[in-house]
């Protein structure tokens, strides 16, 4: 039997998650609750559902289909809300939305399943040199359904790479490592209680599973990425204690340097949650090549952007 | 980019001559033809035509326009309509009162120009045109499915077939000269004391005839570039006058010696090609080609730069941008924008089978660069084992300029393509891109294409019994009840019957066409077809190496696959919606019948890789291929494409609801494309099912429209990813693709505010236009297309941030 996972999306020809066209296969989940983060729909592993207020005509076609009358319409808030102990994310009002303004976020799918998705596209892969990124959410949390889907990509020939918060057990991250071509591996700050701040979490586990890597002896491509994020992670000393930190690493290929973007506040508001960083404005594209000289004259090999 | 070389200033000028006139009406060579044939009653038509074309050629207006390096004209005015008096008078004559206001493609005509089209045109080729026979010997069964838009068939009938390639390598290489005394050998080889040789004797002296025209012609522009060079105080002008005159004292008459030389004479009979017969689609075919010996001895002898060379071709594609397509009101909606679909081609491979690219490939890529035109239509072959990736990076940033252009053409499937219009191989390696998305080979083919069938009549048919429900007329056939239908093979059966019926209908309706086509011969085209004097027979008349029989254009293809894989899917796999329901909601429109609409809506969708509809793409569309490709004809087996110009509009006004979920009456979907907003899964997904229909079999072409997002392209890397998905549209076996780059939220200002966008050219269908020229139905279906923003930078790189 195959094993099943817990999906967001699929996306492709996307071009900012490794080399090449790629078939990115967003993973639901992350131990991580990030301020910053642009697709909180994929933080639960369980399904999320939003409204698109734009669309909806208030039909409440929705409400009346839900066969477990788990959704209801808050007259006081003036918003939908779900009884999640009632809710079996069947996802029938999504389906049943004549205007398409209800989205259901996350379904199952084994290995198997996704793999012909993925290999659906594997000329676009031999063209470009691209191939597939697990992505989430945070992928390594379902290590087992990633190792066998990546082992089977890597035996048909098909490019991996996994994006990763770092914050899952070692052996975790051990059973996935000897199918991964390209390991992107996030950093968001050096100081454990910001990270604990802006995350939830601290960075100890993190950073020890980095160094862990590094000396793993596999024949990855490591790259290490830290979203810069005004307010949040962006002094120039942070930087610099990430540069003293990948001087450490013995196989990091390079750093990357992700310009934080607000391009994930519309999904906030469909899933009706607040954004911390209502007030964040990206980055100056000056800043973040300031940023990219500090690391390189740290002797650092850095770019700007995935 | 544009160049920001010195001649710029140049092409800039002439540039502006071009986007600033309005389309006007010219009759001057309708006059001088009508004079001629007043004339000529007793000779035979052959004769009669050379001898038009020759009486055109000696006094027709002529001028050489400020700045002009290269120069002709096939009128007298530059953004002129040149009607054809012999092919379609009678079209000018029902429309001359409004042809100025209508609302596709407008032409002005003057007050004197009318009292002249009354007093001569009209009154000689009353009853005489081509248009006037095929209108009264359609059968009223072919003439009911035309007017209800099941067919679509009078576009070859209202101008010249065009869709042809002179061999411009062999006129550059002999002269008109050298051309003459060849059909003065061959016709010393007949005998007029022997039956039947008359008529080839005949035929040649009308060759020869229509040769001399030519050379009549390039000395007026002699005498004429002479004339002004006295007068000239400008000294810069002065002298470029006097090289246009002594580029005239060697050519047309002599083989041309220099790259400037073979440039004007092949303008020069290109031009001239319309005085005999105004159509769509004659071709300049590999220009890179032919004329890359002239450039090349030219370098070598220190005659020519690089940049005076790009400036003779920008020129020339300035030349190639002036002349508008007449034709009527109802082929004007079928083919929308003025385009006159002169392919011009680089790239490909040559007769090695080896890559054929050279510099001047890329300078003709960066001539539509320079200058941002509508006209000509530039194609690519591009042979993926052999041209180089420098070519493949010159096309993406062609692409990126948004000008539409090139098209992009898998070479291998063109040339599969014309070996299945029966060309051998080695000569195959030698096709061109041809008009719209059409395979030809310079020299060697005749045949077009002659009729639209509208694909979402017969699933109509199927589902109604033969009924047309716009006009209740009963247009199919009776394929049974439908309601009655138990399995999915029952209901694609009662499809591909009536697939065969709509065939058979174009089949007879051809027949009588290639007859009354046989009455318009073309003795000056005919020169450039090397068989026809071997054979001493038109170009009409099965005189070229080889022939095919029409071909028929398939429209509203994404139409007919959803609506039967839809069919599939709700009536007989997840029976969620009865056949009876379904014909009642599809009857109504779907009003009342919410629940019908939204599962039609929510079936799967051809364009996202998807195996139902894919399946069903692969099966009817291969069907219709060999169903049309087996066809006999006079001139040969019909064949097929998938190429609508602008055709789903008009023929979408006349179809109700289908189960695809389209409402009735509006806008079919164009081409191969999937249709607008239902391509969910991005570019890759499309291509995948586009991939499914046989390219190959659809010899007349395939066409694919692409929409990108400007972020696609801003960044080097964007330009890298269009390279790696245009080499895997090729691995698949996509025939074509074309791609308009520009943001919607500027289609939608240029819609609002026409003047301030004058410029805005736009990748419409196998051809490009200027955007604000389109009528309001064709800018909405182009704006609402979907675009891909696969990889837009928007999209940063996924993980947590």
């Amino acid at each position: 039997m195959p094993i099943s996972g817990r999906i967001l999306r699929i996306e492709k020809l996307s071009s900012f998650d490794g080399d090449g066209l790629r078939t990115v296969v967003f993973l639901k989940g992350c131990p991580l609750a990030c301020q910053w983060c642009s697709t909180p729909e994929s933080q639960r592993s369980g399904t999320d559902f939003g409204v698109d207020r734009s669309k909806c005509t208030g039909c409440f076609t929705c409400v009346e289909t839900c066969p477990e009358t788990a959704l209801a319409w808050d007259m006081k808030a003036e918003q939908f809300i779900i009884d999640r102990s009632l809710c079996t994310d069947c996802r029938t009002c999504a389906a049943a939305c004549p205007q398409k303004a209800r989205q259901a976020w996350g379904y199952t799918a084994d290995t198997n399943e996704i793999f012909r998705e993925v290999e659906k596209d594997s000329l676009f892969y031999f063209h470009s040199g691209g191939g597939v990124t697990l992505s989430g959410g945070e992928p390594l949390l379902q290590h087992r359904f990633c190792a066998e889907l990546l082992e089977k990509c890597l035996t048909h020939g098909i490019n991996t790479a996994v994006e990763t918060c770092g914050h899952v057990p070692w052996e975790n991250m051990a059973a996935v490592l000897p199918f991964i071509d390209t390991l992107f591996f996030d950093v968001k700050h050096l100081d454990t209680t910001i990270h604990r701040q802006f995350t939830s979490v601290g960075n100890e586990h993190i950073l020890d599973n980095l160094a862990r890597v590094d000396g793993a002896g596999h024949a990855l491509s490591l790259v290490v990425r830290m979203p810069v994020v005004p307010g949040c992670n962006d002094t120039e000393d942070n930087i610099r204690a990430l540069g003293t930190l990948c001087k450490t690493l013995e196989n990091l290929h390079e750093i990357q340097l992700l310009p934080y973007h607000r391009l994930g506040i519309e999904t906030y508001r469909r899933l009706n949650v607040s954004y911390a960083l209502e007030h964040t404005q990206a980055p100056e594209e000056t800043f973040m090549a300031h940023c990219r000289t500090i690391l390189e004259q740290m002797g650092l090999q850095a770019k700007v952007g995935g | 980019m544009k160049s920001n070389a010195n001649y710029m200033e140049r092409i800039q000028k002439l540039r502006d001559r071009v986007v600033n006139a309005t389309p006007t009406m010219d009759i001057e060579n309708a006059l001088i033809l009508t004079q001629s044939f007043r004339q000529t009653e007793a000779l035979p038509r052959e004769m009669r035509k050379a001898r038009a074309f020759k009486d055109v050629c000696a006094q027709k207006s002529i001028t050489i326009w400020d700045h002009e390096l290269i120069v002709g004209c096939s009128g007298k005015i530059a953004r002129g309509g040149v009607l054809c008096a012999d092919v379609c008078w009678s079209v000018l004559d029902k429309e001359l009162d409004t042809i100025s206001t209508r609302p596709y493609d407008p032409f002005y005509i003057s007050e004197a120009d009318k009292k002249l089209f009354r007093q001569v045109i009209k009154p000689y080729w009353l009853g005489r045109s081509n248009f006037e026979k095929w209108e009264a010997q359609a059968p009223r069964d072919i003439v009911d499915l035309k007017e209800n838009a099941v067919i679509y068939i009078d576009r070859k009938a209202v101008r010249g077939p065009g869709e042809l390639t002179p061999d411009y390598k062999e006129l550059l290489a002999e002269g008109m000269n050298g051309i003459i005394a060849y059909i003065e050998k061959k016709r010393a080889e007949y005998d007029l004391a022997k039956p039947n040789h008359y008529p080839k004797i005949a035929y040649l002296d009308a060759m020869k005839t229509a040769a001399e025209g030519l050379l009549i012609l390039g000395e007026r522009y002699r005498e004429k570039a002479l004339e002004m060079a006295e007068t000239e105080t400008d000294d810069t002008r002065k002298q470029e006058l006097l090289d246009i005159a002594k580029v005239f004292s060697r050519i047309p008459a002599r083989p041309a010696t220099t790259f400037h030389e073979a440039l004007q004479f092949v303008y020069l009979y290109h031009s001239s090609i319309f005085m005999e017969q105004n159509a769509a689609s004659y071709n300049l075919g590999r220009i890179d080609q032919y004329l890359y010996p002239y450039y090349k001895a030219d370098l070598a002898a220190g005659r020519i730069t690089p940049e005076k060379a790009q400036e003779l071709l920008d020129c020339t594609w300035i030349k190639l941008a002036e002349p508008c397509l007449f034709q009527d009101e109802i082929t004007a909606e079928y083919a929308n924008g003025y385009t006159m679909f002169q392919n011009v081609c680089a790239g490909g491979i040559d007769a090695n089978g080896q890559d054929a690219v050279n510099d001047l490939s890329y300078m003709v890529i960066q001539a539509s660069m320079d200058t941002m035109l509508y006209q000509p239509s530039l194609s690519v072959r591009y042979n993926l084992s052999k041209n180089p990736d420098a070519f493949l990076k010159k096309c993406a940033e062609c692409i990126n300029t948004g000008n539409g252009f090139p098209a992009f053409h898998n070479d291998e499937v063109g040339i599969r393509m014309v070996q299945n219009k029966g060309v051998p191989l080695h000569e195959a390696y030698d096709w061109n891109p041809c008009g719209c998305v059409e395979t030809n080979v310079a020299g060697k083919i005749r045949g077009y294409v002659s009729a639209d069938v509208n694909l979402a009549s017969l699933v109509e048919f199927v589902l109604f019994r033969g009924v047309h429900r716009k006009s209740g007329k009963m247009l199919g056939i009776d394929t049974g009840d439908p309601t009655q239908f138990k399995t999915y093979a029952e209901f694609a059966g009662a499809v591909k019957q009536q697939i065969d019926h709509i065939i058979n209908k174009v089949v007879q309706a051809n027949n009588i066409l290639d007859e009354i086509w046989d009455d318009r011969p073309v003795p000056f085209i005919s020169l450039s077809f090397r068989n026809c004097i071997d054979t001493a027979t038109d170009y009409t008349h099965g005189g070229t190496k080889y022939d095919c029989g029409n071909g028929i254009i398939y429209d509203g293809v994404a139409d007919f696959i959803n609506s039967i894989s839809a069919v599939k899917e709700l009536v007989f796999d997840t029976k969620d919606v009865s056949m009876e329901r379904l014909i009642q909601a599809l009857a109504a429109d779907f009003v009342s019948y919410d629940d019908v609409w939204a599962r039609c809506l929510a079936a799967e969708k051809y364009g996202n890789d998807l195996e139902g509809p894919d399946a069903v793409a692969a099966d009817m569309m291969t069907y219709l291929a060999v169903q049309t490709n087996t066809k006999d004809s006079k001139y040969g087996k019909l064949m097929s494409g998938i190429l609508p110009v602008t055709a789903h509009v008009p023929l979408g006004k006349t179809i109700g609801a289908l189960p695809s979920g389209r409402r009735a009456w509006t806008t079919l979907t164009d081409g191969l494309s999937p249709t607008g907003g239902t391509d969910v899964n991005g570019a890759s997904a499309v291509l995948k099912s586009v991939a499914k229909i046989p390219h190959d079999l659809y010899a007349s072409g395939t066409l694919l429209n692409m929409k990108l997002s400007p972020e696609l392209m801003k960044k080097e890397r964007g330009m890298v990813h269009l390279m790696s998905l245009l080499k895997t549209a090729c691995s698949l076996g996509v025939f074509h693709a074309q791609f308009n780059v520009v943001d919607k939220e500027v289609l939608i200002k240029a819609q609002k505010e026409p003047e301030k966008y004058r410029d805005l050219l736009i990748r419409v269908a196998g051809y490009t236009a200027y955007f604000v020229e389109l009528c309001p139905e064709v800018q909405d279906e182009i704006i609402h297309r979907t675009i891909q923003e696969t990889f837009t930078p928007e999209k940063t790189a996924a993980g947590c941030c």
